[in-house]
């Protein structure tokens, strides 16, 4: 399984969200994608969730253009608030369990129960923290086999970030799903990662092992990322 | 918890000298099985990748051993517990040597100062 | 669950509160009808409460339709779904349907009340057959109406979110929504004053009640039912326009708008 990005162009009118990018994610890798806000981060998952369009330029899933119906097979975590305040904890639950054929209703009950939720709380009344969990619940709770995570931390304080990162590690089958997380706080899940990938700006300017970084170069992700954006602008 | 890692290391090493650590402090028994995989990522937040990783980097420097369907295993062998306990000593010993040098103590003073702190620790 | 009663209950959740409200004036305003026709001894008055409750339920449709794809816009997650999009806007039709009909039954309920007991004297006799037949084809043209106008509220929704992709033309979003209605209004009543249309139009017709009016006869106000001429081309015309708008609509939803 293989997610493809080739020659992939997406505009914002004159702005280039991305610029001509390749990229090809496989199963059973968890990547980063790190840059600052604004860089083409968000618009990459968008593309793979089928959420926007490419100007130019394929993104596909095992072969197939990605269309709407991708979500299927794609979890994507938005970075935004996504909830209706009308709902209960247990409806949102419920309505993704009606909407998604590989969504898992008792890992989710399990996962709420760890996260600490109540299930009859309006999610009008839940704190941003507990709303950043419920948002990773539905998304965990889905054997797809692709999850992308949108600033999974933003926002949270360290400890429920720490609950985040194991229940993400508990959570995932990480023989056949591809983990993309997207974020702007690169040493909060370096240890997390396989692979970075370096977007500047809607261009994809590195892409590296974490090991490689670390063993062969000597240095951690952000002090890679550092190093190629302070490359990238000199030339 | 997740683990604080340095940040020019690689992060399967650090793990591997961990679990050396805490066999020679008696914290993981010799023979005794590690955690699997899964759990081993869960409690220090990182990649199973990398566990996986440094699970086989014990298993190449002879200290583990993969049981096919079982899981991995502390080799159950006290020469190992020794090797692992010299190369530690061995290792703070030449930090402290070097550290010592290096404010300007002279081998004989180290001696001295050495072993009176001790006598000093027993009182 | 199966996915479509999912949609079915997430759109009756988050319209819930406001179809309440919605309910609760509607009897509000009923009782207001009676109670100021009782206080001037004219029972006739609760006519006019009648038709104006009637154009009330028929605008109910497409305006809770804009308030709910108003809701749904702010986030647009409401796309990221593997449902054909035909779905998603269908069962926001539907609940908001199942509303309306509510809203209908008390109508329907206010109606008899006021022809047959409250305002007895004041109404005509209609024999219950032909208040029945009048009512059903009411209750129908109500249903239709409302969602042939939630169709344009859709595609005009659609259009408005669909031209986010082009900055150029963003500024001018709500200018263009508005001309494709002018435009379409204009060229539709252009059409109608063709003769060949005219004939067309008045080609088949089913005969209906349609026009109850007051009449003042000296000693009050008495309610008048005249019948009038229903032509059905326009409304198989109505139709097939209703379904095109939706269909393009989805088809937006599912090409060109982007979250």
């Amino acid at each position: 399984m293989t997610i493809q990005l080739q020659n992939v162009t997406k505009k914002y009118g004159k702005d280039f969200a991305l610029r001509n990018v390749n990229l090809n994610f496989e199963k059973g890798k968890i990547y980063g994608l790190v840059g600052p806000n604004g860089s083409g981060k968000s618009t990459t998952l968008k593309l793979i969730s089928g959420l926007v369009f490419p100007n130019s330029g394929v993104v596909s899933l095992n072969d197939e253009a990605i269309s709407r119906k991708s979500s299927e097979k794609v979890a994507y975590l938005t970075e935004l608030d996504m909830f209706y305040d009308a709902f209960k904890v247990k409806d949102v639950v419920d309505f993704y369990n009606s909407q998604f054929q590989d969504f898992n209703y008792e890992k989710a009950q399990i996962l709420l129960k760890e996260m600490k939720l109540d299930p009859n709380k309006k999610v009008k009344f839940l704190s941003k923290g507990n709303r950043g969990r419920l948002k990773l619940v539905t998304t965990l709770s889905r054997e797809a086999e692709v999850i992308l995570l949108d600033e999974p931390f933003s926002g949270l304080d360290p400890m429920v970030r720490d609950a985040i990162v194991q229940s993400l590690l508990q959570y995932i089958d990480f023989d056949n799903q591809i983990l993309l997380i997207a974020t702007h706080e690169i040493a909060e899940i370096e240890p997390l990662l396989d692979e970075a990938i370096a977007i500047y700006y809607g261009d994809v300017i590195g892409q590296e092992k974490v090991e490689v970084m670390r063993e062969e170069l000597g240095l951690s992700v952000l002090q890679w990322f550092k190093q190629i954006v302070a490359k990238n602008e000199e030339e | 918890m997740p683990t604080e890692f340095e940040s020019s290391k690689p992060i399967y090493m650090q793990i591997v000298d961990r679990i050396n650590f805490n066999i020679v402090q008696g914290k993981q028994p010799l023979g005794e099985k590690l955690p699997s995989v899964r759990e081993m990522a869960v409690q220090m937040g990182v990649n199973p990748n990398t566990i996986q990783r440094a699970y086989s980097e014990l298993e190449r420097m002879n200290i583990v051993e993969t049981r096919r369907g079982q899981g991995t295993f502390v080799l159950d062998d006290t020469k190992l517990l020794i090797e692992l306990r010299r190369s530690y000593q061995t290792e703070i010993i030449n930090t402290f040597v070097e550290s010592m040098l290096e404010i300007g103590v002279s081998k004989e003073d180290m001696v001295k100062i050495l072993s009176q702190h001790l006598k000093g620790e027993k009182q | 669950m199966s996915p479509f009663t999912g949609l079915l209950m997430r759109d009756y959740r988050i319209t819930r509160n406001s179809f309440l409200s919605n309910t609760i004036v509607m009897v509000l305003f009923f009782i207001f009808g009676i109670s100021i026709s009782s206080y001037f001894g004219e029972p006739a008055g609760t006519l006019p409460i009648i038709i104006i409750s009637g154009i009330m339920i028929a605008a109910f449709h497409p305006i809770s339709m804009f308030l709910l794809l108003k809701t749904e816009g702010k986030n647009q997650l409401w796309l990221y779904s593997p449902r054909p999009s035909y779905m998603l806007v269908l069962s926001k039709f539907v609940v908001l349907w199942i509303y309306q009909l509510i809203l209908q039954l008390l109508f329907t309920t206010y109606t008899i009340f006021c022809l047959y007991w409250y305002g007895k004297g004041v109404y005509p006799a209609v024999p219950v057959g032909t208040f029945t037949e009048i009512m059903m084809f009411i209750n129908v043209a109500l249903l239709l109406v409302g969602a042939s106008f939630s169709c344009w509220v859709t595609l005009c929704w659609t259009v408005f979110h669909s031209l986010n992709r082009y900055p150029k033309l963003k500024p001018f979003r709500a200018l263009i929504v508005i001309l494709i209605i002018v435009i379409y209004n204009t060229f539709e009543t252009l059409m109608a004053r063709l003769d060949v249309v005219k004939d067309i139009i008045t080609e088949y017709s089913i005969q209906f009640v349609s026009t109850p009016s007051l009449n003042y006869d000296g000693g009050g106000w008495e309610v008048m039912l005249e019948f009038a001429e229903v032509p059905v081309i326009p409304i198989i015309y109505y139709g097939f326009m209703s379904f095109l708008l939706f269909y393009i609509s989805t088809k937006l939803l599912e090409r060109k708008v982007e979250v």
